[in-house]
Formats: structure tokens, sequence, C-alpha cells
């Protein structure tokens, strides 16, 4: 996943996404290597045109859907999808509208931290929150992921 | 909004005497029984949060280099 371009368009298109899924568990201290993007992303109209445009040079198409069968990346698609597994001219990217236990974009950034990634201000999911949405997630992979993360939400705690 | 940055000396210090040892019956303790190196956690937590992604996207690149080499041996 070329984790920098795909991030640079994002924010030189104005995206509101914060980072969610394995990034997250990386940024935070994880050493599990993942070959996925996972954002959410505000539903917002004018976001989601700002999405569209941004990864539209990238040729992004649902991951397994057949080669032969047309799919119309737009605005329309987004505003009808909650989640889209998408393959990339960057790399596999998972755009989602909703983190599980969490909420939309605009709830989950009461649980987000800032920081600064490849010269752009990103915001990810805080340690105890992207906890919250594994859990509630429940896909076994997620679970997995659970006792690496409790530990350096363990490590980091301020006593 | 709150900053996610690179831990204090302190910080880190601690964390990785959690990690190193940690206490019976902590979050710790009980991923090292299930197979979770800590040291590799503690190898991250020593770097700030940009320099993880760039170490793991490194990783990542070798991991894939590699199962191309083994493709190209089939």
């Amino acid at each position: 996943m070329n984790i920098r371009a795909a991030l640079q368009a994002l924010k030189e298109a104005g995206v509101e996404f914060l980072i969610i899924g394995g990034w997250s568990a990386i940024l935070h201290g994880s050493a599990h290597v993942t070959n996925d993007l996972d954002l959410c992303y505000s539903r917002r109209r004018e976001n989601l045109q700002k999405l569209v445009a941004a990864l539209a040079p990238f040729h992004p198409r649902p991951r397994g859907f057949p080669p032969e069968l047309p799919f119309l990346w737009d605005q329309a698609t987004l505003a009808n999808s909650t989640i889209l597994t998408l393959s990339t001219e960057l790399g596999m990217l998972d755009l989602i509208a909703e983190v599980p236990g969490v909420g939309t974009y605009e709830e989950a950034i009461a649980g987000c931290v800032e920081l600064e990634l490849f010269g752009h201000l990103v915001l990810t999911l805080d340690l105890p929150t992207l906890i919250v949405a594994k859990k509630a997630t429940g896909r076994p992979k997620d679970l997995l992921a659970l006792p690496e993360l409790e530990s350096l939400l363990e490590a980091t705690d301020d006593p | 909004m709150r900053k996610l940055e690179a831990l204090s000396e302190n910080a880190l210090r601690r964390a990785r005497a959690h990690l190193q040892s940690p206490p019976v019956g902590s979050k710790a303790a009980a991923a090292r029984d299930f197979g979770i190196d800590l040291s590799l956690l503690a190898e991250q937590l020593a770097l700030d949060p940009a320099a993880r992604v760039e170490r793991m996207l490194g990783m990542a690149d070798s991991a894939e280099a590699m199962a191309g080499r083994a493709q190209k041996r089939k």
C-alpha cells in the first residue's frame, strides 16, 4: 500500500477522514504488518465529492469485482455504500462510513488523536477507541489483535 | 485535539519495563502467554508514530519482495 501517496491525495483534496484499522494500530505501536489502509470518512455531500475526486486518478474498483463488469466511481456509489473494499493503483483501500462501536466520522472525532505523517496532519483513533472498535467488529482477525493492543494501552497508560 | 507523539523518556522506560517483565495477571502477561512477542512492541514504542509507520512499510516491502522471489522460483 502506498500510504504516503494515498494520504497526500486525500489531504490535498481536503477530504475529511481518519485512519482506523491496522495502520492506526501501527501508529500506536503494533508490530503487525497490514496490507490495506482503512479509513473512516465524513458522509457530508461536499466531502463525498472531494473523496471521489481525490481517488479517481487511482482507478478504484471493488476488490474481487469481475474486471469485465463496469464500475462507476462516483458520489452516488459512495453515498449508497457504508463499506467499500477497494483495489486501487495505490493498493487496497477500505472506506468505512461508520466505525463499529464508535459511530460516524463526526462521532468518532471525539475518540481521535492528531499526528503529523508524511508532512500532513492526520487523525487516527486513540488507542482506547481503537480497542472498542476492534471488539465491536468482532471478526477473528480483529479479536486476535486485542492482546497486543491491550498490552500497548497498559504499557503506555500514565500511572 | 490531543496529539499522538513519541513517548517521553520516562514513559518509554516505564513501557519497556512493563513489557520486559509484565506483572502477573496483566494484559501484557496474557499477551505474552498468547504468543505475542512483547519485545517487538517495545521496539515500536521507542519510535515516534511516523517512524513506526515507516518501519512497518519497510517490513511490508521486504515481505512482498520475498514473496515475489519465491513465486519466481516455482
